[in-house]
């Protein structure tokens, strides 16, 4: 099932935090902003993220944070965690076969010669 | 970054710094060794349990994870007669870092790799770390993350590799015949500290 039909709105707050630039040892504020992950179809929780603008970590942050909610909508949705994983934002089965090459290799290993063979001599 | 070590400090900038996923900030989320906060003597006024007594003030100086780059730290050995032993993150057969992200020399770089490894013949000992960013020099500190200790200091120095003390080749700084740092197979969570 594909997720990445999803709105993310980012939402200035109106108070500043505090914050020490370890660049300069100054303390500093910024502007917190709240991003919020909404699923534009599915009737999934609606999921959110507060972080310090221009926060070092701030790309990372969002990333770590959005794959955490695909994986939390991906409960909601009744799929088991044990045998589902979200990859490029789409719950997929876990350990699924998903190419030609993955089944001709189940069915005879090697069959595309991966690995050269080895003169019995050399062994 | 981290927060202010005085003055005032409130629920949201605690929030912001370590990146909370609710506007009600429960301070517990944010217990020492858990899901945001490193092990580290930054941290060390947070209590560990999410059960403890806790309070804002104990958050005065504290650091997200930004800055630290962490990985299990595990061991490997060949076999055979004459193993080689690998103990650390990211070498041979060690399991890889789960935080990459590791600030050193005022950038924010990227590593694979940090481990010692010993044996075989003739059996001299090599300190290895592949990084993004090469030729710095610093002590790289080394704490578990389960029990905060400091296992290791490694002590990276600048210039080309020939022998010990260390040097850099590429983006790997490597010493041959250093100390031997094996307190490097935790088994646990490594904390990598550059900064």
């Amino acid at each position: 099932m594909d997720l990445s039909d999803f709105t993310k709105t980012l939402n200035y707050l109106p108070d500043l935090v505090r914050y020490t630039d370890d660049d300069t040892g100054e303390d500093k504020t910024a502007r917190e902003v709240e991003l919020t992950w909404k699923h534009n179809s599915l009737s999934v929780s609606e999921l959110k993220l507060y972080l310090r603008e221009g926060h070092k970590a701030w790309d990372d942050k969002i990333r770590t944070r959005e794959q955490e909610i695909l994986e939390t909508w991906m409960t909601e949705l009744n799929y088991d965690p044990l045998l589902n994983v979200v990859k490029d934002k789409k719950i997929v089965a876990r350990g699924q076969v998903e190419t030609q090459e993955q089944i001709d290799n189940w069915i005879k290993p090697n069959s595309t010669a991966t690995l050269n063979p080895t003169e019995v001599d050399k062994i | 970054m981290a927060l202010p070590s005085s003055g005032t400090l409130d629920y949201s900038s605690i929030r912001a710094e370590f990146g909370a996923p609710t506007a009600n900030v429960s301070l517990s989320l944010f217990n020492r060794s858990g899901a945001y906060v490193y092990n580290v003597p930054a941290n060390s006024n947070i209590p560990t349990s999410t059960t403890a007594q806790i309070s804002v003030s104990n958050f005065y100086g504290a650091r997200s994870k930004t800055k630290y780059a962490a990985g299990p730290g595990g061991y490997y050995s060949t076999g055979g007669k004459v193993p080689t032993y690998y103990r650390g993150t990211g070498g041979p057969s060690l399991p890889g870092f789960t935080d990459s992200g590791f600030y050193v020399d005022g950038t924010q770089t990227t590593i694979s790799a940090i481990y010692y490894e010993s044996g075989g013949v003739p059996n001299v000992g090599y300190t290895n770390i592949q990084v993004t960013h090469a030729n710095w020099s610093t002590t790289v500190k080394v704490y578990r993350n389960d029990n905060g200790s400091n296992t290791n200091n490694i002590v990276v120095s600048g210039g080309t590799f020939g022998g010990n003390p260390g040097g850099w080749s590429s983006n790997w700084w490597r010493e041959a015949g250093g100390p031997d740092y094996s307190g490097l197979h935790t088994s646990q969570l490594n904390i990598y500290k550059g900064f």
